[in-house]
């Protein structure tokens, strides 16, 4: 019973995935489709006959078998050669995401380190003042939080770089602002969860024993909404991208992010393409292990998944 | 202390409606002689790097800001309150192909579907409202179908079917007005992420095409003018700050006193 419960909450996942993969897929391909436009008539030209053109590349298929073709380039590992910078999109990628990737990580310890903090200060502290800084920290967009700190730490008093890479010191702006404008919202999490869960029967209980009501929201609240706040962690990995393409581009970091608007705007499909299928499928793998993880520490979740 | 939210929230519509009516010559009209004037009488707060009004573009701003925020609500509210509403009515295996189908819509960023629509499109207030209140439908589904799913069980549901009224006469006249305060609540703490999203497509100049000014093409605008004057960019900051503290503060109120 336990087990067999287990797999089909387990295969749920895993169906989930394969189906989510294969709609960002297929998003990925239809958006290629439409922004390259109609690729025949501008190799014709006015001379050129682009029905000829046609057949010989195979667009007069239709777009199902069109589609498994792309697929099938796709799953050899075959993404074509950028348009902009005509090298194979693969190790453009690879260059610009060494960027990416501390700014990414940073923002992300921080907004977890500093929501929990923050959340569970503002619950067990019980009065509005640590409520209402939460609020502001949602309040602040990833922009002017930026433009603030570069106003403050690169204008007036000049201690930081405003932009560029290569130093640490360039890291530093966009992690925090980052960091701050996406801890405000998992605090948020963790305040409602301990919130809803400080009334329950077991926190009431393990406080009339005579525990205090830190150690049992720490030791005994924190673990029982841990499952949600995972999921929440799940989800601020697709927020963090976001926040990425923003920072990448006020602080003009030549990162993924700015990569992936300059190569949607320059409608440089294969590029474009690689890198939201790259990343779309980045943030549905670690969904996935975090439903994964969530669905391993939580009981409850085990017997209606998805309720 | 509670009232300041509300005032804050009074003015945001006041300057939307003012917004809505203003001629685009207060706000697009370019005084050379003045480029990034501070605060005077003629310019309440100073002009930007092309000599625009600042106080009049940040009342456009609002209104276009507002329009985002509004009609993204109500297509997710929509199309997500109706999904939710009827999937939460019985246990069927539709609700996993659509809860599925939603938690997709979760997972994709919000600036790529902009950035796709605006390649396609070029950049117009529909691809915000679009690509803000796709991300948006997830958010209703989930909280409109928790709270409606307990209402669905109760007594009253149940006289009410054997009374002979059909599920979407039941939706209307019972399950939504029990759940009313809890659309409101998540309706108002929503326009406060639309601002904050907006902020950030609008920044990365995928809002509005460029004759109208929402609040985050303004910020987009302090990068033009970086070393002249940043410093224009301060009253739009604030505006959006408090606007959106006050929605939130404003939902957490209808919260609650409707738990008590």
């Amino acid at each position: 019973m336990f087990i067999g419960s287990n797999i089909k909450g387990l295969m749920k996942i895993l169906i989930k995935l394969l189906l989510s993969i294969l709609v960002v897929m297929l998003i990925t391909f239809l958006g290629i489709e439409q922004l390259s436009g109609d690729v025949a008539d501008i190799i014709a030209g006015t001379e050129g006959d682009a029905q000829q053109i046609r057949n010989q590349m195979g667009l007069n298929q239709s777009v199902i078998s069109r589609f498994f073709w792309w697929f099938n380039a796709v799953a050899q590992g075959n993404f074509g050669n950028s348009l902009i910078f005509e090298v194979p999109v693969i190790d453009i990628v690879n260059e610009r995401i060494v960027i990416s990737a501390p700014i990414a990580l940073f923002a992300f310890l921080i907004s977890i380190s500093l929501g929990l903090l923050l959340g569970i200060i503002s619950v067990v502290s019980n009065n509005s003042f640590w409520n209402n800084i939460i609020i502001l920290m949602i309040s602040f967009p990833v922009v002017w939080l930026s433009l603030l700190f570069i106003m403050i730490f690169s204008l007036s008093l000049n201690i930081l770089p405003s932009g560029g890479i290569g130093m640490w010191q360039h890291y530093l702006m966009p992690c925090l602002a980052l960091g701050i404008s996406q801890a405000g919202v998992f605090a948020r999490y963790v305040r409602v969860g301990l919130l809803e869960i400080q009334n329950s029967d077991f926190i009431h209980f393990y406080q009339v024993v005579g525990f205090s009501k830190v150690h049992v929201l720490l030791k005994y609240g924190l673990p029982a909404i841990s499952g949600s706040l995972l999921s929440i962690i799940g989800l601020q990995i697709g927020f963090l991208f976001t926040g990425i393409v923003v920072v990448e581009h006020i602080f003009a970091m030549p990162g993924i992010g700015d990569l992936l608007y300059q190569a949607i705007l320059k409608r440089d499909v294969f590029l474009a393409g690689y890198i939201v299928m790259k990343s779309a499928l980045f943030i549905i793998l670690i969904n996935s292990i975090v439903d994964f993880i969530a669905y391993i520490i939580t009981p409850s979740l085990r017997k209606g998944y998805n309720a | 202390m509670h009232k300041i939210y509300k005032y804050i929230i009074i003015m945001f519509f006041i300057s939307m409606l003012v917004g809505a009516l203003l001629p685009s010559q207060y706000y697009n009209d370019m005084d050379m002689l003045n480029r990034s004037a501070s605060v005077s009488v003629n310019h309440l707060f100073g002009t930007d790097f092309l000599g625009r009004d600042i106080f009049f573009r940040m009342i456009r701003g609002s209104y276009n800001v507002g329009i985002i925020g509004i009609s993204s609500i109500l297509i997710s509210l929509l199309i997500g309150g109706f999904l939710a509403l009827l999937m939460s009515r019985k246990k069927t295996n539709w609700r996993y192909v659509v809860s599925g189908g939603i938690d997709i819509l979760f997972v994709f960023p919000k600036v790529l579907v902009a950035l796709i629509l605006v390649a396609i499109f070029g950049p117009s207030i529909q691809i915000a409202i679009i690509s803000i209140g796709i991300f948006f439908i997830p958010v209703f589904y989930r909280v409109i179908y928790l709270s409606s799913r307990s209402v669905w069980q109760s007594d009253f549901v149940a006289s009410a079917r054997l009374s002979g009224l059909s599920k979407y006469q039941i939706m209307f006249v019972h399950i939504i007005p029990n759940i009313y305060h809890i659309i409101l609540a998540q309706c108002t703490i929503q326009f406060a992420i639309a601002i904050v999203s907006e902020a950030g497509l609008g920044y990365l100049g995928l809002s509005v095409d460029s004759s109208e000014p929402t609040w985050g093409s303004m910020m987009l605008d302090v990068q033009n003018s970086w070393f002249i004057d940043p410093y224009f960019a301060i009253p739009v900051g604030v505006a959006m700050v408090l606007t959106t503290f006050s929605f939130i503060k404003y939902s957490e109120r209808i919260k609650n006193d409707n738990s008590r």
